[in-house]
C-alpha cells in the first residue's frame, strides 16, 4: 500500500483547473520523483489535460506521449491521475471519468494514484484537501492515504487565490490545443504560493 | 484574460456581455461579478437590451448559486412581463438550482401543457434528469424529444455527449453525422467526428476517422487536434496489416501531420524543448494507446 | 478613430459636392431655356463632378458603415473552439462544482 504527499504546485493546480471549469469534468496528470524516497509517493506536479471532452482519446494520447517526454527531460514520471466528475455529488472513483488512462498510467508505473476531486470540499474556505486518493492493489483501485506538504499554509493559500480568481489563467492541454501559444506547463504556478499572491 | 472591472465603463460591460451572448461563452462567474460593479445600477440605459441583459445574469447567478441575484432579476422581468411562459421557465431553474426537482418538473409541465411547441421547458426537463444523475433516463426522454423536434442541432450534439457519457460511442457517432449534416463546413464537427471513430477503434474506423480528420484540415489547416490526429490513425495504418503500397503512403501521411503540428507549435510556443516533445511522439508510437478495445 | 472622423468628413464633403452638382445641372437647363438654345447634354464638368463625388460618397459609406464580413464559409469556423461550439444554454445543469465555490456555501456534515 503506498502513501502519497502531494506538493503546493500539484496541489494548487488541481484545484485551479476543477475551479476554472466549474460546470465541467476536469481531469489531469500527476508528475513524481522518478525513484521515490521509501514508501511515500512525491508526488511534484500536475499537468492539467482537459476539460471539453473526456470520453475520446485521441488527444489523450498525444498528451500522454508529450507529457512522458517532459517528464523523462525534467527528472520525473507520470505518476498518477486526477479527475473531477462534473456532477457535484459524484465522488466515487466508479463515476470518474476517463479512468482508462490511470489503468494505462499504472502498467507503466507500479504505485500510481487515481485522485478524485470531491467537488463538495473546492470552496473558497478551504479547510481541507480536496482530493480523495486511491491506490492500485489486487486488480483494483483502494482507498489510500495521501497528505500535503505544509498542509495549512497550501489550503490558507489556495483559498486566497481562488477568490482572487487566479484559477482563471491555468492552462490545460485543451487550452494548450486550441491555441499553441498556451504553455500547458503553467510554469508561472511553479513558484511559491507566497509569491503568487503578490501578482494577483 | 482578466478583466479590470474598476477600469471597465457600462457601455463597455454591455459591450462584453453581448459578446458573450453571441458567441455562448460560459462565463458565470465574470458575469455574476461585472453585474454587480458595475452594471446593476446601469442596467436601465441599454434600453431594449435589458431583458437580454438580464436573463444572462439570473442563468449566471443560478449557476454561481448566487440565489439573491437571480431572484432580484426575475422579479424584475416578472413585473414587466407577468404571466410570461418564459419567466416561469427562470423560476423553474430557480427551483432546479436549488434542487427542488420535483415542483421545477410541476412548473416546467405547467408551460407544457400551456404551449405544447415550446421546446425550451422539454429541454430543460431533460437537463434536470441529467443534474440528479439519471444519465439513461435523459437519453430516453432525448431520443423522444428529437422524434418531435428532428432538426435541434443542440439536442443532438447533447444527445451525443449523454451516449459518450455512457461509453456508447457507435449511437454517438450516429448524433455526430446528424449534426454535421447541419454544419458540413465546421472543422470542429469533423474533427469531433473523428476522435469518436478513432476512440472506437479497429482498422475500419480509423480509416473513417482519417478522413475526417483530413476533411477537418481542408477545412482550417491550423486545427492541431486533427494534425495530431491524423498522425495518430496514419500511424496506426502504417503499422497494421494493410497493403504494403497503402501502409507507406500512411507512413508518409503521418510523418507530413507531425511537422505541420510542429511548425504550427514552434512559432508561438512558450514551453521549453518543444520540438523534442513533438518528435518523441514519432519515437513513442504504439507504447500508450488506450482505445476503447 | 481619427480615420473615420476623416471619412465622415469627405462623406459630408462628397454629398455637398453631389448636391452642388444637381443644382448646376438645374442651373444649366434654365440658362438653355432662356437664351432659347437647343438642349444636347449637360456640359462635361458637370458630368465629372457627379461621377466623382458620387464615387467619394460610395466609398466612404462603406468605410464608415463597418467591416467586412468573410465570404468563405469556413474562416468564421475557423476561430471557434469546442469551448464556445459545445456550449449550450438550453441544457445548463447547476448540479456542480459552482455551487460550492459559490461565497454564501456552506458546507454540510457529511462522511466520507
Amino acid at each position: 500500500m503506498s502513501e502519497y504527499e502531494f506538493s503546493e504546485t500539484a496541489y494548487t493546480k488541481i484545484i485551479f483547473h476543477a475551479a476554472k471549469y466549474p460546470h465541467q469534468a476536469v481531469n489531469g496528470l500527476l508528475l513524481a520523483e522518478k525513484k521515490p524516497k521509501g514508501s511515500v509517493v512525491q508526488i511534484i506536479d500536475a499537468i492539467p489535460l482537459f476539460h471539453q471532452c473526456l470520453q475520446v482519446t485521441p488527444m489523450a494520447e498525444i498528451a500522454l506521449m508529450q507529457i512522458d517526454s517532459y517528464a523523462d527531460n525534467e527528472g520525473l514520471v507520470i505518476a498518477g491521475y486526477y479527475a473531477a466528475p462534473e456532477n457535484f455529488y459524484d465522488n466515487q472513483i466508479e463515476k470518474a471519468p476517463a479512468a482508462k488512462i490511470a489503468d494505462k498510467i499504472q502498467e507503466n508505473f507500479k504505485n500510481a494514484c487515481f485522485a478524485i476531486v470531491d467537488n463538495k470540499l473546492v470552496t473558497l474556505e478551504h479547510n481541507r484537501s480536496a482530493l480523495q486518493v486511491y491506490s492500485y492493489s489486487n486488480d483494483r483501485w483502494s482507498k489510500a492515504k495521501h497528505w500535503l506538504t505544509q498542509s495549512s499554509q497550501t489550503l490558507e493559500g489556495v483559498s486566497l487565490l481562488l477568490k482572487r480568481g487566479a484559477m482563471r489563467d491555468v492552462i490545460d492541454f485543451d487550452n494548450h490545443l486550441d491555441n499553441p501559444e498556451n504553455d500547458w506547463t503553467n510554469q508561472f504556478l511553479n513558484q511559491s504560493l507566497k509569491d503568487l499572491q503578490k501578482l494577483y | 484574460m482578466s478583466l479590470n472591472y474598476e477600469e471597465m465603463s457600462w457601455s463597455d460591460v454591455r459591450d462584453q456581455f453581448r459578446k458573450w451572448r453571441e458567441e455562448s461563452g460560459r462565463h458565470s462567474d465574470e458575469v455574476v461579478q461585472l453585474w454587480v460593479a458595475v452594471l446593476e445600477d446601469k442596467v436601465q440605459k441599454t434600453g431594449n437590451e435589458r431583458h437580454l441583459i438580464l436573463e444572462q445574469v439570473i442563468v449566471a447567478a443560478l449557476d454561481t448559486a448566487r440565489f439573491d441575484i437571480a431572484t432580484k432579476c426575475t422579479k424584475q422581468l416578472n413585473e414587466e412581463f407577468p404571466g410570461s411562459l418564459r419567466v416561469m421557465k427562470f423560476k423553474a431553474m430557480r427551483l432546479e438550482a436549488l434542487e427542488q426537482y420535483d415542483s421545477a418538473i410541476e412548473v416546467l409541465d405547467a408551460i407544457i401543457e400551456k404551449d405544447e411547441t415550446n421546446a425550451a421547458p422539454r429541454k430543460r426537463k431533460i437537463a434536470i434528469m441529467k443534474a440528479r444523475g439519471l444519465r439513461l433516463d435523459a437519453i430516453k426522454e432525448l431520443n423522444a424529444y428529437l422524434k418531435k423536434f428532428m432538426s435541434d442541432q443542440e439536442a443532438w450534439q447533447e444527445l451525443c455527449n449523454l451516449y459518450m457519457g455512457e461509453g456508447e460511442y457507435g449511437k454517438a457517432a450516429f448524433c455526430m453525422e446528424e449534426v454535421l449534416l447541419h454544419n458540413p463546413h465546421s472543422h470542429l464537427i469533423h474533427q469531433r467526428l473523428a476522435e469518436i471513430r478513432y476512440t472506437m477503434g479497429g482498422l475500419e474506423n480509423i480509416e473513417i476517422a482519417r478522413t475526417y480528420y483530413s476533411q477537418a484540415i481542408k477545412l482550417n489547416p491550423h486545427n492541431l487536434r486533427a494534425l495530431y490526429g491524423l498522425f495518430l490513425c496514419c500511424s496506426y495504418l502504417a503499422n497494421s496489416k494493410a497493403v504494403s503500397s497503402k501502409r507507406k503512403e500512411s507512413q508518409k501521411l503521418a510523418q507530413w501531420a507531425l511537422e505541420q503540428a510542429s511548425i504550427h507549435t514552434a512559432n508561438h510556443t512558450t514551453i521549453k524543448n518543444n520540438e523534442k516533445l513533438i518528435a518523441s511522439l514519432d519515437s513513442a508510437f504504439g507504447g500508450l494507446e488506450i482505445k476503447s478495445n | 478613430m481619427g480615420s473615420k472622423f476623416f471619412n465622415k468628413l469627405l462623406l459630408i464633403g462628397g454629398f455637398a459636392s453631389l448636391a452642388h452638382a444637381a443644382f448646376s445641372a438645374a442651373h444649366h437647363r434654365t440658362y438653355l431655356r432662356l437664351t432659347e438654345q437647343e438642349w444636347s447634354s449637360l456640359p462635361l464638368d458637370i458630368i465629372l463632378q457627379t461621377v466623382i463625388s458620387l464615387m467619394i460618397v460610395v466609398y466612404n459609406i462603406i468605410q464608415i458603415v463597418g467591416d467586412f464580413k468573410e465570404i468563405r464559409a469556413t474562416v468564421d469556423m475557423q476561430a471557434k473552439t469546442w469551448d464556445t461550439l459545445g456550449n449550450f444554454p438550453s441544457f445548463y445543469t447547476f448540479n456542480h462544482r459552482g455551487r460550492a465555490l459559490s461565497p454564501s456555501y456552506k458546507p454540510h456534515d457529511y462522511d466520507d
